[in-house]
């Protein structure tokens, strides 16, 4: 399978030599295009003298022209566009682990929604652990509203997910976290993304469940460890993801930091639960 | 005076265009597109030139323009048609390998921030400090998608080799 690390030296010799136009045609079509904005310009200032005018006729009228009819909000140029999803209430940004839990100086940044369908995976996703496949994990995809935001101040970023499901399968998904968490205990494989040719070696992932249920209706407090060593011996590698886990009824809020700092996770997961509750006074 | 001025940008143009082809060509998947997208965003540099000529590093303008032009939706919905009746159907010419194919297919199912952070970094080797200037979001951001980016990647491909933890 290709490889991030290569993909510019795979493009470099894959992409065939198009026919590009030539640097005059480009800068003719720039000037062509500048010549007809000029004309519609010119023909639109034409309009509105033509309408003023046209209002100094009509304005003498006692009844005065009837408005056009508005367009509905719903009738557009694209009448396939799917209907517009309000994500404010079906996951409200304040039901979202805020800068105040975290600590003084931190913000916001990268607050992104996503309608359902247009986010891919899910924080114990994207595994190379042999035994994901077969668990067929596919609860976290039927999210009604997706979002995740960053927290980024003096200390570590915090990042944060948060998603709506359909009744019931919040708690589904809390039930993956534990298959994976269960299949994939620990795995090793070859390489990993400080390996090489020159410097292979060996990756071990571990997941460890640390707390259950400690806030919200479920709670997890889970470390992701990723250790690379050298055939020499020499650690090439290694990292760590502190993962709060925490469901109050159909909302499911992950709270993520790449320090190993289980205490200071587990107190932003309780917070981020108590941002769930507040969210529509479920608790 | 104007034929330095269109000198100038000609030398830019060629010099630019194949390598704004690759980054495009991950945002769109479409190496057809990818073309139209690049050279309209040329089109739109020439119309700006006396400005954006003058710009430190006027490539970045004209990535940022690819970028917004290949990622919009009314473009993409438009312009495979227009880029077809610009240089006709696609060719029997040798392409991107399967693998290069499946990677870019699985790259355009990323969040569009995501793509385009990816690409930015992987394609164009910029570093996270430059992507964050170009974004114009934090550095922290440019990590995160960056992370984000390659563990949903993985998922996409079922891939051994990227997903891993953000190594910061």
């Amino acid at each position: 399978m290709a490889d991030l690390e290569e993909l510019a030296g795979r493009l470099d010799h894959e992409l065939p030599d198009v026919a590009w136009d030539e640097p005059d045609r480009i800068r003719s079509r720039g000037r062509t295009r500048a010549q007809r904005r000029s004309t519609v310009l010119a023909a639109v200032a034409v309009l509105v003298v033509l309408a003023g005018a046209g209002w100094l006729v009509t304005g003498t009228r006692s009844t005065p022209a009837a408005p056009p009819e508005p367009v509905p909000a719903t009738t557009s140029a694209a009448p396939t566009q799917p209907a517009v999803i309000d994500g404010s209430t079906l996951f409200p940004k304040t039901a979202m682990l805020q800068p105040a839990d975290v600590g003084a100086g931190y913000q916001v940044t990268d607050d992104v929604g996503y309608s359902p369908g247009s986010y891919p995976t899910w924080a114990f996703g994207g595994d190379d652990c042999p035994a994901y496949a077969g668990l067929d994990i596919t609860a976290f995809k039927s999210y009604l509203w997706f979002r995740h935001a960053n927290l980024e101040g003096d200390g570590p970023p915090v990042f944060t997910e948060g998603s709506r499901f359909p009744a019931g399968l919040g708690a589904r998904v809390m039930a993956d976290i534990d298959r994976v968490t269960t299949a994939c205990a620990k795995w090793d494989r070859q390489g990993g993304e400080a390996t090489s040719e020159q410097r292979p070696g060996v990756t071990t992932t571990t997941y460890t469940v640390l707390a259950r249920d400690f806030a919200g209706d479920q709670a997890r407090l889970v470390r992701k460890q990723v250790r690379t060593v050298g055939e020499d011996g020499a650690e090439l590698f290694e990292g760590t993801v502190m993962i709060a886990a925490v469901r109050v009824g159909d909302r499911v809020s992950f709270v993520l930091m790449e320090q190993d700092e289980p205490e200071r996770v587990r107190l932003l997961g309780e917070r981020a639960a108590d941002r769930l509750c507040a969210a529509d006074n479920a608790c | 005076m104007g034929g330095a001025r269109e000198a100038d940008f000609d030398e830019f143009y060629r010099a630019g265009r194949r390598r704004m082809l690759g980054y495009v060509y991950v945002l769109t998947g479409d190496v057809a597109e990818a073309q139209d997208v690049v050279q309209e965003a040329f089109v739109r540099a020439w119309q700006r030139w006396a400005t954006v000529g003058t710009y430190p590093d006027p490539e970045s303008w004209v990535r940022v323009v690819a970028a917004r032009i290949a990622i919009s939706r009314w473009r993409g919905r438009r312009s495979r048609a227009r880029a077809y009746v610009r240089h006709g159907a696609p060719g029997p010419v040798d392409g991107p390998t399967p693998d290069t194919v499946a990677l870019v297919d699985a790259l355009r199912q990323l969040p569009a921030n995501q793509r385009t952070t990816l690409a930015l970094h992987y394609v164009l080797g910029l570093s996270v400090a430059d992507i964050a200037t170009e974004t114009d979001v934090a550095v922290g951001t440019v990590k995160a998608r960056l992370s984000r980016g390659r563990v949903a990647l993985a998922q996409l491909l079922g891939d051994d080799n990227m997903a891993e933890v953000n190594r910061g």
